[in-house]
């Protein structure tokens, strides 16, 4: 072996190494349980502590998605049958959360967000700073916009993004609340330097690839509403995840997972690699029933 | 149950759920995320519960292998950009740092994360599994030459890191 630096850094190497890995190790087997029973029992996949890792991920690299997906989602969006809200009495395959009348439900960290009916989804410059009043699941910044339009959103951002950190940090100093058994950290409503009003929520146990909910809007009584209107998703009801990196079997395994029936519908989706996920219907993030139908919609060809 | 019963063709499932958590470290110390670690070890092996280890000579440096692979190509389809960074520090420093800590194991994995994928790879086969020059190459595709030139620069780099961070 190469001996041309100091024992003493190889020395601290392996002594470093192992007793992270003898770290990794512990905290593996202690959620280990369940999932060798999975494994053992030829499954392989584990349920939704799982779903929402692999949920996160993808959400953590969903930047690339949205430039792509961005125009050409929006316009599919506007081809889909009934409203984003729709039940199967109105077109839609998914029996979907009701909220009050002109607002409509969007799931994250176990709680719904109720947000105007009208806000679009993913409707991002390529900084993913909001372009109208939109629904984000995920930044990425790509470039810079020097004069983002002043817009309301709801964004749902991994809690390592940069553009998260304040929003992080208000709601890390916030107390913990339990919102119907879904414990959380819900800053107050602050206005930002900007004169926009905002609030966040974090997940209790704040860990890495976790994620952040920021409502924020110039109109203080539309922020002030989402965060009065917060509620658990209730039982017997799940939130759509985020599919776009997942292959079509993964994606389908993790809804059966979940309880819910899959369909896949083949579209045209230009500048996506066939057989992939292009999106699901209803969306990411919409609270459906136990028991619905979500259609995965995989691309045909570039 | 272990290698023994996979080699042998016996319960597949039962070795790795009980290789798991030695899988997830080596994830661990290669990816520096916990959550990179599980999801990693836990693609692997739905990889693997189809895999036919009769066929298999080693089938623990088979897995180790497989993760490793998977390691590698998770590190090219994930942009890790300077905010994750920031974020796995968070978790490092969060974590680890409340412990005893007579190696600097926070410092040394943060200076494992300047080194690139290649060179990381070949350090923690080096320095945690105690891999030899030709393991090494086998696992990374390359020839043993090229393992100890990713040795020789990385450790130089982490020395470098390291004395950078004794000095703040």
């Amino acid at each position: 072996m190469t001996r041309n630096i100091g024992t003493d850094l190889e020395d601290r190497l392996r002594g470093a190494l192992r007793e992270v890995a003898a770290h990794a190790a512990e905290r593996a087997s202690s959620t280990a349980s369940s999932t060798e029973q999975r494994i053992s029992a030829g499954q392989g996949r584990p349920g939704a502590s799982r779903q929402k890792r692999r949920f996160v991920v993808a959400a953590v690299a969903a930047a690339a998605c949205l430039m792509v997906l961005g125009p050409w989602g929006v316009r599919m969006l506007a081809d889909l049958p009934g409203d984003s809200m729709s039940d199967s009495a109105s077109g839609g395959s998914a029996s979907e959360y009701r909220v009050a009348d002109g607002y409509r439900g969007v799931g994250a960290l176990g709680l719904i967000f109720e947000v105007p009916e009208s806000w679009s989804d993913g409707d991002v410059a390529c900084d993913g700073s909001p372009r109208s009043d939109t629904v984000v699941f995920g930044s990425g910044a790509l470039c810079r916009v020097l004069n983002p339009p002043k817009v309301s959103s709801l964004r749902i951002l991994p809690t390592g993004d940069q553009v998260a950190a304040s929003a992080v940090a208000a709601a890390r100093a916030s107390e913990v609340v339990d919102v119907g058994g879904v414990r959380v950290r819900v800053s107050p409503v602050q206005q930002l330097e900007d004169g926009a009003w905002t609030f966040s929520v974090l997940d209790e146990h704040d860990d890495l690839g976790d994620l952040v909910v920021i409502a924020t809007s110039q109109d203080k009584g539309v922020v002030d509403r989402i965060r009065n209107t917060l509620r658990e998703v209730p039982a017997g009801w799940v939130v759509v995840p985020d599919l776009r990196l997942a292959t079509v079997d993964d994606g389908s395994a993790r809804l059966r997972d979940m309880g819910l029936d899959v369909s896949v519908r083949d579209q045209d989706a230009p500048g996506h690699k066939p057989g992939s996920i292009v999106s699901t219907d209803p969306l990411m993030g919409s609270v459906v029933k136990h028991g619905s139908t979500v259609t995965i919609n995989r691309a045909v060809r570039e | 149950m272990g290698a023994d019963a996979a080699h042998g063709g016996g319960d597949v499932g039962a070795f790795l759920a009980s290789f798991r958590a030695d899988l997830v470290a080596l994830a661990y110390v290669l990816t520096g995320s916990q959550h990179d670690a599980q999801d990693v070890v836990h693609t692997v092996i739905v990889r693997l519960l189809r895999t036919d280890f009769t066929r298999v000579g080693d089938p623990r440096a088979y897995c180790r292998r497989a993760v490793i692979n998977e390691c590698a190509s998770w590190g090219r389809r994930r942009v890790r950009s300077a905010r994750t960074v920031k974020a796995l520090e968070a978790e490092w420093n969060r974590v680890l740092s409340s412990q005893p800590d007579p190696f600097g194991r926070v410092e040394v994995m943060s200076a494992l994360r300047s080194l690139s994928q290649r060179q990381r790879t070949a350090v923690v086969l080096r320095y945690y599994l105690d891999w030899n020059d030709d393991q090494i190459a086998e696992a990374l595709k390359c020839a043993p030459a090229t393992v100890r030139s990713l040795l020789s620069r990385g450790l130089k780099r982490l020395r470098a890191e390291l004395e950078g961070e004794d000095r703040r």
